[in-house]
């Protein structure tokens, strides 16, 4: 069955974003405004497509009801790469998870939790939200199916 | 060593304070040994608000990276550090690296930070 926010999740109203993503949003905003060696080590601009879809993907997740993504939602912290690449993350206890848009289209993860043998990476297509939803899962309530 | 973040990225790649992997995800980056400069010494050779980590080669060897004392423009404390990132494993590295690391001088946007003042490492 193709994964539709219906199967995984309920719709929530806009309004009603969990309480991180609305700030992430506003960290991803002011991602445009960075310009060329903004690292000081010959860092691009971040390209707007990789925004947009970071854009696109924290909408998706926050529109769905608990689990994974309750109201008090860790705030996912929200990084560029000088790669030009931007990187989700979650630090939940001693658990990690990174998710790093390496281009509009594919997501590299990182599963990290060392204390416990996890480290964990590979890739994945942005548009398999319910591969998204299956780490967030792990990361924010230890849910190992990931 | 230590690796000096900017403070464009400082805002970014030190979210509370922790810093993110996003530090060392390079091929190769610049670093400065420690036992060939001083933190004040640093400091003053980069923008105001300019932060810096600290790691020791010694890890940095364990965890795959590769630190070569290489001189540039004028500065003897330059050093690259190399890591032959596989698309397997290069997020596991810089992760490790980044946790290994730690805030040395400079504050984050929350106003946490390393004072300044620390013993040098390798």
């Amino acid at each position: 069955m193709p994964t539709t926010l219906e199967t995984v999740g309920v719709l929530r109203p806009t309004n009603a974003l969990p309480n991180g993503f609305a700030e992430a949003h506003g960290r991803l905003a002011s991602f445009s405004a960075l310009q060329a060696n903004w690292d000081g080590y010959g860092a691009g601009p971040i390209p707007p497509a990789i925004l947009s879809a970071v854009r696109a993907f924290l909408d998706r997740l926050a529109q769905m009801s608990s689990p994974p993504v309750p109201r008090d939602s860790t705030f996912p912290a929200v990084v560029p790469l000088s790669s030009g690449a931007v990187q989700l993350e979650w630090h939940v206890g001693e658990r990690i998870l990174e998710l790093e848009f390496e281009t509009a289209e594919v997501i590299h993860f990182l599963k990290w939790w060392p204390q416990k043998g996890v480290a964990v990476e590979g890739t994945y297509f942005a548009n398999d939200l319910s591969r998204s939803v299956t780490l967030l899962d792990w990361v924010l309530c230890g849910h190992d199916s990931a | 060593m230590y690796r000096a973040i900017l403070p464009a990225a400082v805002a970014v790649w030190l979210p509370d304070g922790k810093p993110s992997s996003a530090i060392f995800h390079h091929p190769k980056f610049s670093a400065d040994i420690a036992d060939k400069t001083t933190l004040p010494e640093l400091a003053g050779r980069w923008p105001v608000g300019t932060a810096f980590v600290q790691f020791t080669s010694g890890v940095a060897r364990t965890l795959g990276f590769s630190a070569h004392h290489e001189p540039e423009h004028g500065n003897d404390a330059h050093a690259n550090v190399y890591c032959d990132h596989g698309t397997s494993d290069r997020k596991k590295k810089a992760r490790a690296l980044a946790a290994q690391c730690q805030l040395v001088h400079g504050s984050t946007p929350n106003g946490r930070g390393g004072g300044g003042t620390t013993t040098l490492a390798e």
